[in-house]
């Protein structure tokens, strides 16, 4: 007989860049603040330039407002809020890692990840610390129902993420029969932040509101030239996973 | 004397041939990569030193097997000549287009971000082992090189 607990966490999983960085390593643009971009100048005589702080977060909250709805638009306005007092640091919520674990996108995401991460642990002989490091792809919210909800505005696509065992249990009888059990935590880290390419992505843009375009200017102008601050975002989500070993 | 002008036409056509066979990046099998301003940039980090190569080609994104066994064959050329191990070395390709050609003379913060659109291709050696090539359309990436793989859906390259 065969028994084995690891409480972990052992990495099992992990995406291709760090939160706060670009695949290259140089620190990502979204995360700068007061750094004033050379590339973003065009914006220093657009008409959004000239506007207050006050006029400018009113921009912003009313980006939020149209781009979410229910218990992603008190998400949205949080984060709006944590950006505009300049707060910095991780933010974590509990709404939001609710509505990622109810979102399809997650669910694909997973099972993909999961045929891996199976298979890696088959060939280990159910062994976690043998599965290695799997690289990661990124989740991203792209459907008509995610910009119009909340995950749209407020992640659209993860920076970076990250997978782990915890809790693993084997039991085998000497014939090799038994089972595994363990939980299987993802942990995706974001940017609320802008960088210059989102302005000329959205900078544009009359939809939902003919103003739209504007408020992303605003959100960009507050971060690089006023004194709001970018932070991660962290999000979580727990699957728990077991299976018999005939 | 006419045996000795005919050799030498002959001698300067073998060496017209010679040359023609040497240039670097004109053959079939790969793709042009002529330099792209900022051409290099070094930094480094807790990790190490690190790098990042820019380059620019004739050649729009194309979605068959051919192109991208080309462009693999160019980047990877590209590659080879460096003899420094970084800790992570960069190869962003671009399209050429009116503003980004020979005559483009911004640095790397005037390219990210602004250019997306026109990456074709960006690739990492991490350690000195290869770990990303994705082919890139529309500032999306649509093709992981190293899982041989259509990327679907489609992501942003960020």
């Amino acid at each position: 007989m065969t028994s084995l607990f690891l409480k972990g966490p052992i990495l099992v999983g992990k995406a291709k860049r760090d939160p706060g960085y670009n695949f290259d390593g140089t620190p990502a643009e979204d995360m700068m603040y007061a750094d004033r971009p050379s590339q973003s100048a065009p914006i220093r005589s657009d008409s959004m330039f000239s506007k207050s702080d006050q006029e400018l977060n009113n921009g912003m909250i009313k980006l939020m407002k149209s781009l979410s709805i229910g218990n992603m638009e008190t998400v949205a306005l949080e984060m709006q809020d944590r950006f505009s007092k300049g707060t910095g640091g991780v933010y974590k919520s509990d709404l939001l890692d609710k509505e990622i674990a109810n979102n399809s996108a997650f669910t694909a995401y997973h099972y993909a990840f999961l045929k891996e991460l199976m298979t890696k642990f088959e060939s280990a002989n159910y062994d976690p610390k043998k599965i290695g490091v799997i690289p990661m792809g990124l989740l991203h919210f792209s459907s008509f129902w995610d910009k119009v909800s909340g995950l749209g505005i407020t992640i659209h696509q993860v920076w970076s993420a990250k997978a782990e065992i915890e809790n693993f249990r084997l039991e085998r009888t000497d014939s090799g029969s038994g089972y595994w059990m363990f939980n299987l935590v993802y942990t995706f880290y974001d940017h609320f932040g802008l960088d210059w390419a989102d302005v000329v992505k959205n900078g544009d843009r009359i939809f939902p509101q003919y103003h739209t375009g504007d408020y992303f200017k605003a959100w960009y102008i507050l971060q690089h030239y006023r004194t709001a601050k970018p932070f991660i975002t962290e999000m979580k989500r727990k699957v728990f996973l077991a299976k018999n070993i005939q | 004397m006419n045996v000795i002008k005919l050799f030498a036409i002959v001698f300067c056509i073998f060496l017209l041939f010679s040359c023609d066979d040497i240039s670097p990046g004109v053959d079939e099998e790969t793709i042009h990569l002529m330099p792209l301003s900022p051409y290099k940039y070094e930094f480094s980090n807790q990790y190490g030193k690190n790098r990042i190569d820019y380059f620019f080609t004739d050649n729009d994104y194309q979605d068959n097997a051919g192109f991208r066994e080309k462009l693999y064959k160019s980047v990877k050329k590209v590659k080879n000549e460096v003899d420094f191990q970084y800790n992570l070395y960069s190869i962003y390709v671009y399209k050429k287009t009116t503003r980004l050609n020979e005559n483009f003379l911004g640095d790397n913060n005037d390219l990210r971000g602004v250019y997306n659109n026109d990456l074709i291709s960006y690739s990492r050696w991490n350690q000195g082992n290869i770990d990303i090539f994705y082919l890139i359309e529309d500032g999306k990436v649509v093709f992981d090189m190293i899982k041989n793989d259509q990327v679907s859906p489609s992501w942003e390259f960020d």
